[in-house]
């Protein structure tokens, strides 16, 4: 009887947790200014304001770090080493290339010292998965800084 | 498999004890690697009887790592490999670790791990037996020597290590340094390291450190190992020998190509009633550039060069004063060869080594044979992992 009352919120629940959550990428975006398409980082709602530089964003992606500075639990979430995204992804924001990610999470696998990270098959399932996983961190395709970017109007 | 010392049972115990207490779930993770190589060679054996074409260079690992909290992991790997003579060991436990990481920030982390740990020198000595993670089949002999007898020692150490990794600029810092305590020699690691030696043979206390610098697509590394061995026979010291290893590394990657080196400086210094006091310093390095053609495709070629002694390169001293022959004092090794990794849990490699000198020869895979200053080798591998 309240199906339809139901999903309406949860799909006005699911805008505003994206709006919420979405981002961090500020400044991080394509340098290129008007460039077709930027990258942009996802992270789940409990983590929503979590300042992230470069620098920790680097560690995070290299599963150097396990948890958040808070101390609450990091959950990384990657796309296939061949996705163009996870391409644009590993370029923009991290100033790296697939294959050297690759290097580094062998190393913490094959180490014992860290865990490789979750790889998602869509985009639709990163944003899905990160919304959905406390302390999820993940990236999204987005505008480039001079569309109306969905992340950038609804983060600030 | 290897006997797991007391110390290390103990942090085993403690980290199933933790398994045991949580109410929720936990993260976890397996994973594993499958290798078989083929090794064809004219002039010496490398790993098993080559000049016949060998099988005998396998690798089986399977790992486990358990989050206990976000920031204390528990990880062990077993692991089956043979190579040749220079590695009989079969199944043993690999490393078994806990590693608990007490810092976060946002510019930096530090921790520290306990148990049997990998020991991280130079740029691929931790990972040496998993072919995905090494630069080729075979490591570069004049860093990562196979035939000395020696690569257990420094493989891996039941210790700990203290870690930490900060962000300057546009560097990222991180340092390793690690313990670990004296110990006796198991009996594998006595026939490898040449048999012969009567006595009860002990490792000294061992310590490492590793400086590395991240920056750009720029990795530079500073290691230090410092390793010693003596013998004893009744209560009687009958000898003692103390290594000192120094690696220099730096890497480039571009979105092509990548450019590795690495410089090797070994010093010994010992004294003992079969050989008297001695004193060398050994060197080596090596160049190799990897070539990405696509993702998948990458051909590498590699230029190693090894000296026994860095002060007679060219081993004319040694032939002089021994009456031995002076091409087993360094080796030449050039090398090509191409990675295909097809998928995501696929590796396949092919290499074609040209070898000048003797001084990387195994001495276990060539026992009772006159051996061969110009020598060639293929080596072939297929791999899978999950």
């Amino acid at each position: 009887m309240t199906t339809t009352c139901r999903s309406g919120t949860r799909a006005s629940q699911a805008r505003a947790w994206i709006a919420a959550c979405l981002l961090v990428c500020l400044g991080l975006c394509w340098p290129a200014a008007g460039s077709a398409e930027a990258v942009a980082v996802l992270v789940a709602p409990d983590h929503a304001g979590q300042p992230i530089n470069r620098a920790l964003l680097r560690s995070i992606f290299t599963m150097r770090v396990r948890q958040w500075p808070d101390g609450r639990p990091l959950r990384v979430f990657v796309l296939a080493d061949d996705h163009p995204l996870h391409d644009r992804f590993s370029r923009e924001l991290l100033g790296t290339y697939p294959y050297v990610l690759r290097n580094a999470w062998d190393r913490a696998v094959y180490t014992g010292t860290g865990l490789a990270p979750s790889v998602v098959s869509s985009e639709d399932e990163m944003r899905r998965r990160v919304l959905a996983t406390p302390g999820a961190i993940g990236y999204i395709s987005g505008r480039g800084p001079d569309g109306r970017g969905e992340i950038r109007e609804e983060t600030n | 498999m290897s006997k797991i010392p007391k110390p290390l049972a103990g942090l085993l115990c403690c980290g199933l004890a933790l398994l045991a207490l949580p109410a929720r779930a936990l993260e976890y993770q397996v994973h594993g690697f499958a290798a078989q190589g083929f090794v064809l060679s004219e002039g010496n054996n490398l790993f098993g009887s080559s000049r016949d074409g060998s099988f005998d260079l396998y690798e089986l690992g399977l790992n486990g790592t358990v989050a206990f909290t976000p920031a204390l992991i528990g990880s062990a790997q077993v692991l089956y490999r043979d190579a040749g003579a220079t590695d009989d060991d079969g199944l043993r436990l690999d490393y078994a670790l806990l590693d608990w990481q007490f810092l976060t920030r946002t510019d930096g982390s530090a921790g520290i791990r306990l148990g049997r740990v990998k020991n991280p020198v130079g740029l691929y000595n931790e990972t040496r037996d998993v072919v995905f993670t090494r630069p080729g089949i075979l490591l570069p002999q004049s860093v990562y020597f196979d035939g000395a007898g020696i690569r257990g020692l420094l493989f891996s150490s039941d210790g700990g290590q203290l870690y930490g990794r900060r962000s300057l600029g546009e560097h990222e810092l991180s340092a390793t340094l690690g313990y670990a305590p004296g110990r006796e020699l198991r009996d594998e690691e006595r026939r490898v390291l040449g048999g012969g030696i009567p006595g009860d043979l002990e490792l000294k206390d061992f310590h490492f450190f590793r400086l590395q610098d991240e920056w750009g697509g720029w990795l530079a590394s500073l290691s230090y190992l410092q390793a010693g061995v003596t013998v004893e026979q009744g209560g009687n010291r009958l000898g003692e020998f103390d290594f000192d290893f120094w690696i220099g590394s730096l890497r480039y990657s571009a979105e092509r190509y990548s450019v590795t080196a690495e410089y090797l400086y070994l010093r010994s210094d010992g004294n003992s009633v079969f050989t008297g006091p001695f004193r060398n310093s050994g060197d080596g390095g090596y160049i190799q550039l990897d070539y990405r053609l696509t993702p998948r495709w990458t051909p590498y070629a590699r230029l190693d060069a090894t000296y026994s002694d860095r002060n007679d390169r060219d081993g004319s001293r040694y032939e002089a004063l021994t009456g031995g022959h002076r091409h087993d004092r360094f080796a030449y090794d050039g090398t090509l060869g191409v990675r295909w990794l097809p998928d995501e849990h696929w590796g396949f490699w092919a290499e074609g080594h040209l070898i000048e000198g003797g001084a990387t020869i195994s001495g276990l895979d060539n026992a009772g044979r006159d051996t061969d200053d110009h020598w060639s080798a293929l080596l072939l591998t297929a791999a899978y992992r999950f």
